[in-house]
């Protein structure tokens, strides 16, 4: 072969990061109404390859996925007229019990089940301060303060718990995990209201548009590169 | 094929369930003891694209860990039980509950289900039914209508007939209206015709008597409308329209990457 197909690889690779940047840009839009979602973004990285280091005709970089952050940004609140639902205005995040795992959420979509334990809509505990579980009575009106603290009939019953942490990775069912160390939080809940998505619609639609005229340019150059190794071929022929 | 296809119609599924959710919202705005729904969304799994140990431009291995969502789904569609507007109708036999209790209904196949709609009738055996017929529980019945005048219902579920017997008004108790609560109302199933059932989400209905222990009183003469919020719903349908048509275009956007994809080999 004439011509280095090195080129058409690292391309190629490009390609693959349009589609993936398509990908994540669909599930941000998808989510545009998912109460506690955070959007997630993905950082690229151009990967060097070593081996081929200061020889200028074969430095070859090819654009690589570095990490998939999520932006912590806050969300609208909105009104939802239902005394279980929740937001949290600031930093931090609801814990909840699966099994023996404590998931993070921002969905304060929460129930009291038959037993008059608070749980969120898939039917996990919400955790208080000392990790248990917070049963009201259900028959008694309860009011909430703003750090979390649950009075009925004037008593203190339990306070929410409310963790952060400044890195956190997604699992899906609006449910993350950590993945920093804890911080300290600061945040103000405010009962009957529900914390949007914090999508914001026009930046996507630009990615969509981003990432597929992105995803042409590649695909002409290749084509180029193509016609111009086919090119190539032919010298000589009769 | 490219994720965002099936990612986007998941969008697209869901903001249908929206719009339905919506619309019948919109469609009872007038209707008695209506209680408005909402759907809820929850993102899907994550998928895990791990490039570990990727030397970067700069000379760094980076710890790579990128995931890639896979779309939304409705994960329930909830009752908002908050209290309706109460508006009067000067009716002796409309009732309105203040307060979050529910009347006790009896199914004519058997079984029982709860209502917040109290525009009662009276049947032609004298029992007080809903306006599809079905008795309220406990029955109250009340015979010779020939003497009747009126009918009271006291706040706390009192029903009393005042009758003139001979020129003579006398009052006759008929019975007391009791009212029901749940530990979880968004776990009671609808089943129409204004009706919820209890299941085992809501728990057992708890029996009480109407203006104690916060199961709500009763007004006579009034009906509580609907708490749908008209304004609410109509923005709600705009934003349900517009994240689907947001959607929409996450398809067509893979559809001509892919169409690009196919023009590589001419």
């Amino acid at each position: 072969m004439a011509l280095d197909m090195q080129s058409i690889y690292i391309l190629a690779s490009g390609g693959s990061r349009a589609m993936e940047q398509l990908d994540t840009a669909t599930n941000n839009i998808a989510n545009v109404n998912t109460d506690g979602f955070k959007k997630l973004f993905i950082k690229e990285m151009s990967q060097r390859l070593d081996e081929n280091g200061g020889d200028a005709n074969h430095l070859f970089v090819f654009p690589r996925f570095e990490q998939s952050v999520v932006d912590l940004s806050q969300g609208a609140l909105k009104k939802s007229d239902s005394p279980l639902d929740f937001a949290i205005d600031g930093s931090g995040f609801f814990v909840v019990q699966q099994g023996d795992q404590k998931l993070l959420t921002r969905n304060g979509h929460f129930h009291l089940n038959q037993d008059g334990i608070l749980v969120d809509s898939r039917g996990n505990e919400v955790l208080d301060i000392e990790d248990k579980p917070i049963k009201l009575n259900p028959k008694a009106p309860f009011s909430f303060t703003q750090d979390g603290k649950i009075y009925q009939k004037n008593k203190l019953v339990a306070q929410l718990q409310i963790k952060n942490y400044d890195k956190i990775e997604p699992l899906g069912e609006t449910y993350y995990k950590p993945a920093s160390k804890e911080v300290a939080t600061s945040f103000k809940l405010h009962q009957g209201f529900l914390e949007g998505s914090n999508i914001n619609p026009v930046l996507q639609m630009s990615e969509l548009i981003m990432a597929q005229r992105r995803f042409e340019m590649y695909s002409n150059i290749i084509k180029g590169l193509d016609q111009l190794n086919q090119k190539t071929n032919e010298i000589g022929k009769a | 094929m490219i994720r965002a296809l099936w990612t986007s119609a998941s969008g697209m599924a869901a903001q249908q369930t929206n719009l339905d959710v919506v619309s019948h919202n919109i469609a009872n705005v007038n209707t008695v003891g209506f209680k408005q729904s909402r759907a809820n969304f929850e993102d899907l799994i994550y998928q895990n694209i791990k490039d570990p140990g990727v030397v970067s431009a700069d000379g760094n291995r980076v710890p790579s860990g990128i995931q890639v969502g896979l779309g939304v789904k409705v994960s329930d569609v909830s009752k908002i039980f908050s209290q309706g507007s109460l508006k009067h109708t000067e009716r002796d036999l409309d009732v309105a509950i203040e307060g979050p209790g529910f009347f006790k209904i009896e199914l004519p196949g058997g079984g029982e289900a709860y209502t917040r709609a109290g525009n009662f009738q009276i049947d032609n055996e004298g029992y007080l039914v809903t306006s599809e017929g079905y008795k309220l529980l406990p029955n109250i019945q009340i015979n010779s209508p020939e003497t009747l005048v009126s009918i009271s219902i006291s706040p706390n579920g009192k029903v009393n007939a005042v009758r003139n017997e001979g020129g003579q008004q006398t009052v006759e108790e008929l019975g007391d209206i009791k009212l029901y609560r749940f530990v979880n109302p968004a776990g009671l199933k609808a089943i129409g015709q204004n009706l919820f059932m209890a299941t085992e989400a809501s728990s057992e209905a708890v029996e009480g008597d109407p203006n104690t222990d916060g199961f709500g009183k009763l007004s006579q003469g009034f009906l509580e409308s609907s708490n749908v919020n008209i304004v609410e719903e109509m923005v709600n349908l705009i934003v349900a329209q517009r994240a689907y048509e947001m959607n929409s275009k996450g398809i067509t956007t893979s559809d001509e990457m892919l169409r690009a994809v196919a023009n590589l080999k001419s």
